[in-house]
C-alpha cells in the first residue's frame, strides 16, 4: 500500500514538474523566513556570549565612591568564585577626539598584566605597556564609530588640557555594552596614566574616581544568595550595583529587535501565503485526478487512505522544502547577526539549535497539512463511481460574475477571463488573499517610508531631539560654546539644555532646563503645550503614562545635589524616547548647573554633515554634533535591509500563487480555450483574457488589501512604538498618492504572474485540445 | 469559364508525427466547392474527414498543399488571421459539439457574435431566432451538462451559424439526433442553403447526404469520387445567389 502511494506521488511529481518546483520554492521561502526570524532571535546574543566566555567575564560589577568601603570584602561572600579588581574608574566620562569624531568614554585604570578573570577582550593591537608614551585601549565599537585603529593617536579632552595618547589596541569592554549599544564606552589606561590625567585624585574625591570590582559567581543561580549577603555593603553610601551580565546581553540582543519583529510578522504572512498556494494546487490536482482517485478506491484504498496519499504527497514536498528553508535561513542569518558581531570583533555564526529547526519544520508541515487536509479529505470521501464517471464536463454552475460583467458592457475578452475565475470561486478568493498579503506588505512598507520621511524632516515626530544637530557641551567652556554658536551664520536658532539629576518621589528624573526659542524647537505634543514660563513643566508621554501624571497636576521635584525643591505645574505631554524626562525653564535651576547640550536648527539648505565637521574643527575637537537626519538615515538603511527583501519574498509568493492558480484554471479549461479560438478569438485575445482575470484579482487584492494594510501598519507601529517606548503610537500613515502606486504595482505583479499562463493559453492548439473526448 | 470556387484545396497533405511513426492522414486532397454549394463528405471512420475539415477551418495547418478561400491563399496565415476569418466567413461545428461547459446555451450561442463585435442586443436577437428555428428555446438558460446530446448538437449548430458565415463547416451535425430531429435540422440547413449559404458537411447518414448537391467520398486520405447526385431543385446550376 505504501509503495503504491509512493509510486503515485512520484508519478504526480514527474507529471507536474513545474508545479512541484514552484511549490517547493514557495514553501522553502516561507520556511527560510521563519527560520531566519527564530535564528536571529535565538542567536542574537551568541556573539556576545562567546566574547563573554573569552573574557572569563564576571557576572556582576559593583562600584564604590565611598573611601570607607572595602570592596575586597565581597570576595569572601557566598557564591563568589573569583573577583577582578578593584580598579579605579574615573567618575566622569572624558572624551577622546581625532579629527573626525569625538567619543565619550569612562576611563578605567588597569595593570600591564591582564587579570585572569574579567579581562577586556582584545580584538585589535595589544594590551597596555608601561614603557614609552602613555597608551589607551578603546572600546572597539567606539573606535569603529570614530574610525580609530590601533597605533593611531587620539587626544583626551580633560577640562582645559588635552592629553595625547597612543591607541595600543581595541577591546570589547567588560561590564558595559559596547558603543553604540551603550552611548558612552569604556577605555583602559594604566593606573599611572590615570593618576597623571587627574593628579592627586583618590576614591570619592569629586574629580576623581570610583573603584570597580567584578564579581564572578560559581554560576548564575548563585546571584540571589550573593546579593542577599552583599546587601549591607550595597546599602552604604556611594556603593552601586551596575548592570549585570544578563542586562548587558539583553541590551546587545535588542540591537536586532526590529529585525526579529519584522521577520516574525512577515514569516507568518509568508507561511499563510504558501498555505494558500498549497490548498489551491492540491484542490486542482485532486479535481484533475478524480479518475485516478476512483481507481485507487477500486483497487481497495479506503477514503482515509486516499486522504493520506494526498497528504503524504504534499508533506513529503513540505519536508524537503523545510530542510532547504532551514539551510537557507541559517545561511542568511549571519547578515543580520553581523551587526553585533562586528562590534565584538568576532565573525558571527548562527548557532544550529534544535528548537528553531523543530519549530520551523513543525510550523511548515502543520500549515501544509492543514491546507492540504480539506481538499484531500474531500477527495477521500467522493464516491468511486462518480469520480470515474466524471469527465470534467457538466455540473458547472452558471457564472453570476460573468453575467454581471456582460451587463456592465465590458469587452468579451475581459468577461471571459472573469468567467474562468468565477468557475472556481474558492480558488480565486484564495489567490486574491495571497495577493492581498502582498498589498498589505506594500502598504506597511510605504508606511515605514512615510514615517522615515517625516522623521528625516522632523526627528521629534518619533520622539527624537527637536533639532537638526544636537551637541553635547561635555567639557567645553560654556562661554566659548555660546560665542561659537553665535558666530556661525549657518545656525538659525539654538536652544540651550541643562540636564539635572532630579527626583520625583522615588523616581529618578532627567530634568531638562531649556532656554531659547522653545516654540521653534518643535517638540511634538500629544496633549497640552510647551512650557512658556517658569513654574511650568512638560513631561514625556511615556513618563506621564507610567506615573499617571496629567495636565494640570502639580508636581514637586527635588534636586538632591543642590537641596532644592521645585513646585511645578504640568502643562503638556510630548513624545520622548528617553525615560522620565521633564522639561522646565532654565530660569528655575540654581546657577551652579552649567549647560549640557545644545539643540541647533540650521538655516534651510545647510549641508549639516559638512557643518558638523566644521563645528568639530572650530571647537578644537570639543563639539561633535549628532546630525539627526544621519542617525535617522542610518536607522532607515538598517530597516530597509530587512523590509525590502521580505517584500520581495512575499511578492514572489503572491506572483507564484497567481501563476499556479491561472495555470490550473487553464489546464482545466483547455478545451474551452480551444473552442474559443475556433469561435474567432485570436491568441492575443486569449492571452488578454487570462491577463484580465489576473488583473481583476490584483485589483480586488488592492481594494481589500489597502484597508487591511493600514490596519496592520497601525498595529505594527503600535508595537514598534511600545518597543522603543516613546509613550504614544507614532508613525506616519502612507499618503493617498503613494497608496495609489500600489494599484499599478499590483497589476504589474498580476501581469508577471499571468505571463506564463497567458502564453500557455494562447498557444493551445484547438485540434489537440479538442481531439480527445 | 472558371467556376466561382469559395473553397479550393490543391494537393493537400497532412501528416502527424506520432512518437516516431508518421501517420499520413491526408494524401493529396483536391477539392473545389462552388459558392452556395451544399457538399457532403462521406467515408469510413479514420479516413481523414475531420482532419480535412480542421484544415478548411484553419484549426490546423496542412503539411503541404494549398487552401484558397474565395480565391485567396490562406494556408500560410497565422492563428490571429484565421481567427478573424472564422468570426465572419466560416462557421465551424464540431463532431463532439465542444460547448463551453460553464456557459448557458444562450451564452454559448451569443459568444461568437460578441467576439465579432456584434452588439449585445443584436446577438440576443440572432440567438433567439436560431433557438426557435432549431426548436431548443427551452434550453436557453441551461448549461451543456443539463441538456441532452441531441440538444447539445443543435446548440453547437446554432453557435456555428450565429455570425451568418458564408461557409458552414459541420462535422456530423446530425450524428446524435433521432430521425425527427434530423429532419428538422436538415430542413433548416436547406432553407439556409436556399438563401445562398455554402455548406460542407461530414456525415455518415445517407439521408443527409441525399440532401446535398454533391457527395464527396473519401478513402485513405484521398477523394475517391465526387458524385453529383443531389436532388434536382438544389442543383448547383440552379442555385441562386451571386452569379458565377
Ligand atoms: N493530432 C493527431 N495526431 C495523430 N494522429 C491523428 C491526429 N489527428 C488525427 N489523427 C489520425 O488521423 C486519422 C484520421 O482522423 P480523422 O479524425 O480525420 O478521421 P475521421 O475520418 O474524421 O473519422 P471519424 O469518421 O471516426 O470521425 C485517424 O487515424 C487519426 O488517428
Ligand atoms: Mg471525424
Amino acid at each position: 500500500m505504501i509503495r503504491a502511494a509512493v509510486r503515485k506521488a512520484m508519478a504526480d511529481a514527474r507529471a507536474r514538474r513545474l508545479q512541484a518546483f514552484l511549490l517547493f520554492l514557495v514553501i522553502s521561502a516561507a520556511a527560510a523566513t521563519l527560520m531566519l526570524a527564530l535564528t536571529v532571535r535565538s542567536s542574537a546574543s551568541e556573539p556576545f556570549e562567546r566574547t563573554v566566555r573569552e573574557m572569563n567575564s564576571a557576572h556582576l560589577w559593583i562600584t564604590s565612591s565611598n573611601p570607607d568601603v572595602d570592596l575586597n570584602t565581597l570576595a569572601a561572600l557566598p557564591g563568589v568564585r573569583a573577583t577582578s579588581g578593584p580598579y579605579p574608574q574615573l567618575w566622569a566620562g572624558y572624551s577622546i577626539s581625532n579629527s573626525e569624531k569625538k567619543q565619550q568614554l569612562y576611563l578605567v585604570g588597569m595593570d600591564e598584566q591582564l587579570p585572569e578573570v574579567d579581562h577586556p577582550a582584545i580584538t585589535d593591537g595589544r594590551w597596555l605597556r608601561a614603557s614609552g608614551e602613555p597608551e589607551i585601549v578603546i572600546d572597539r565599537g567606539a573606535a569603529l564609530r570614530m574610525g580609530v585603529e590601533a597605533g593611531d593617536r587620539v587626544d583626551l579632552l580633560v577640562d582645559e588640557r588635552t592629553v595625547p595618547l597612543v591607541v595600543a589596541g581595541l577591546a570589547v569592554p567588560t561590564g558595559r555594552a559596547p558603543v553604540p549599544v551603550a552611548e558612552e564606552g569604556l577605555a583602559y589606561v594604566l593606573r599611572d596614566t590615570l593618576q597623571a590625567i587627574v593628579p592627586g585624585g583618590r576614591v570619592g574625591s569629586p574629580q576623581f574616581y570610583h573603584e570597580r570590582i567584578g564579581i564572578q559567581l560559581t554560576d548564575d543561580s548563585a546571584a540571589p544568595a550573593f546579593l542577599a549577603a552583599a546587601e549591607p555593603l550595597l546599602a552604604r553610601d556611594g556603593v552601586r550595583l551596575l548592570d549585570t551580565r544578563a542586562d548587558i546581553a539583553a541590551d546587545v540582543e535588542d540591537a536586532n529587535m526590529f529585525d526579529v519583529i519584522f521577520l516574525g510578522v512577515f514569516s507568518i504572512f509568508a507561511l499563510f501565503a504558501a498555505g494558500i498556494i498549497i490548498a489551491n494546487v492540491m484542490a486542482g490536482q485532486i479535481l484533475s485526478q478524480r479518475r485516478d482517485i476512483g481507481l485507487l478506491k477500486a483497487l481497495g484504498f479506503t477514503p482515509l487512505q486516499v486522504t493520506l496519499v494526498f497528504l503524504a504527497e504534499s508533506l513529503a514536498l513540505a519536508l524537503a522544502a523545510s530542510i532547504a528553508g532551514v539551510g537557507a535561513g541559517l545561511a542568511i542569518a549571519p547578515f543580520f547577526l553581523n551587526r553585533t558581531a562586528e562590534l565584538l570583533g568576532v565573525t558571527s555564526a548562527p548557532v544550529v539549535e534544535l528548537m528553531p529547526i523543530a519549530i520551523t519544520c513543525v510550523a511548515v508541515l502543520g500549515v501544509v497539512a492543514l491546507f492540504t487536509a480539506v481538499p484531500a479529505w474531500n477527495a477521500g470521501r467522493g464516491s468511486a463511481v462518480r469520480a470515474l464517471a466524471r469527465t470534467g464536463k457538466g455540473g458547472a454552475r452558471r457564472s453570476l460574475i460573468g453575467a454581471l460583467a456582460a451587463r456592465l458592457r465590458l469587452p468579451v475578452v475581459v468577461v471571459l477571463g472573469v468567467k474562468d475565475l468565477s468557475s472556481h470561486p474558492a480558488r480565486a478568493v484564495a489567490t486574491m488573499l495571497a495577493l492581498t498579503l502582498g498589498v498589505i506588505t506594500a502598504t506597511f512598507t510605504l508606511g515605514i517610508e512615510a514615517t522615515f520621511g517625516t522623521a528625516m524632516r522632523d526627528p521629534a515626530s518619533i520622539g527624537g531631539a527637536p533639532a537638526d544637530l544636537v551637541v553635547d557641551r561635555d567639557r567645553y567652556d560654556p562661554d566659548a560654546a555660546v560665542s561659537l554658536l553665535q558666530s556661525r551664520p549657518e545656525i538659525e536658532s539654538y536652544i540651550v539644555r541643562t540636564d539635572v539629576d532630579a527626583a520625583y518621589g522615588e523616581e529618578d528624573i532627567d530634568l531638562h532646563g531649556l532656554e531659547g526659542d522653545l516654540e521653534r524647537g518643535g517638540w511634538v505634543f500629544v496633549a497640552g503645550r510647551m512650557i512658556a514660563a517658569p513654574g511650568e513643566v512638560a513631561i514625556g508621554q511615556n513618563m506621564a503614562a507610567d506615573l499617571g501624571l496629567d495636565i494640570g497636576d502639580r508636581v514637586s521635584i527635588t534636586l538632591p545635589e543642590s537641596d532644592t525643591t521645585l513646585g511645578l505645574q504640568v502643562v503638556g505631554r510630548y513624545l520622548e524616547l528617553d525615560e522620565n524626562v521633564m522639561l522646565v525653564s532654565s530660569e528655575m535651576l540654581p546657577a551652579r548647573y552649567l549647560p549640557t547640550d545644545y539643540y541647533i536648527n540650521t538655516v534651510q539648505g545647510t549641508d549639516n554633515g559638512a557643518f558638523r565637521r566644521e563645528l568639530l574643527r572650530a571647537s578644537g575637537g570639543n563639539f561633535d554634533p549628532e546630525v539627526m537626519s544621519e542617525t535617522t538615515a542610518a536607522f532607515r538603511r538598517q530597516l530597509r535591509g530587512v523590509i525590502l527583501p521580505l517584500n520581495g519574498v512575499l511578492f514572489a509568493i503572491a506572483a507564484v500563487n497567481l501563476l499556479s492558480t491561472l495555470l490550473l484554471g487553464i489546464r482545466e479549461s483547455q478545451r474551452d480555450y480551444a473552442v474559443m479560438k475556433t469561435l474567432g478569438l485570436t491568441p492575443g485575445q486569449i492571452a488578454a483574457s487570462v491577463f484580465a482575470g489576473g488583473a481583476l484579482l490584483g485589483v480586488a487584492a488592492v481594494i481589500v488589501g489597502i484597508p487591511l494594510g493600514l490596519a496592520v501598519t497601525t498595529v505594527i507601529f503600535d508595537g514598534m512604538s511600545k518597543a522603543v517606548d516613546v509613550g504614544a503610537s507614532v508613525g506616519t500613515m502612507p499618503s493617498a498618492a503613494s497608496l495609489l502606486l500600489i494599484v499599478p504595482g499590483a497589476i504589474a505583479l498580476a501581469a508577471v504572474g499571468s505571463m506564463l499562463p497567458a502564453r500557455a493559453a494562447a498557444s493551445i492548439r484547438p485540434t489537440d485540445a479538442l481531439r480527445y473526448e | 469559364m472558371v467556376a466561382d470556387l469559395i473553397i479550393e484545396t490543391r494537393n493537400l497533405h497532412k501528416s502527424f508525427d506520432t512518437g516516431g511513426a508518421v501517420a499520413r492522414v491526408l494524401r493529396g486532397v483536391d477539392l473545389g466547392v462552388e459558392r452556395g454549394a451544399f457538399v457532403a463528405i462521406m467515408g469510413p471512420s479514420g479516413c481523414g474527414k475531420s482532419t480535412l475539415l480542421h484544415l478548411l477551418g484553419g484549426l490546423d495547418r496542412p503539411t503541404s498543399g494549398e487552401i484558397l478561400l474565395s480565391g485567396r491563399r490562406v494556408d500560410g496565415l497565422g492563428e490571429g488571421a484565421w481567427a478573424v476569418i472564422r468570426r465572419r466567413e466560416v462557421g465551424y461545428m464540431f463532431q463532439s459539439f465542444n460547448l463551453i461547459a460553464n456557459m448557458t446555451a444562450a451564452e454559448n450561442i451569443e459568444l461568437p457574435a460578441l467576439v465579432a463585435g456584434v452588439s449585445a442586443k443584436e446577438a440576443r436577437r440572432r440567438r433567439d431566432e436560431l433557438l426557435a428555428q432549431l426548436g431548443i428555446t427551452s434550453t436557453a438558460s441551461l448549461t451543456p451538462g443539463e441538456v441532452s446530446g441531441g440538444q447539445q448538437q443543435r446548440i453547437a449548430l446554432a453557435r456555428a451559424l450565429v455570425n451568418e458565415p458564408a461557409i458552414l463547416l459541420a462535422d456530423e451535425p446530425t450524428g446524435n439526433l433521432d430521425s425527427a430531429s434530423t429532419r428538422e435540422v436538415l430542413a433548416m440547413l436547406r432553407e439556409r442553403h436556399g438563401r445562398g449559404q455554402t455548406l460542407v458537411l461530414v456525415t455518415h447518414d445517407p439521408n443527409v447526404a441525399a440532401a446535398a448537391d454533391r457527395v464527396v467520398h473519401m478513402i485513405d486520405g484521398r477523394i475517391e469520387s465526387a458524385v453529383r447526385d443531389g436532388p434536382a431543385p438544389a442543383d448547383a446550376a440552379a442555385t441562386p445567389g451571386p452569379a458565377p
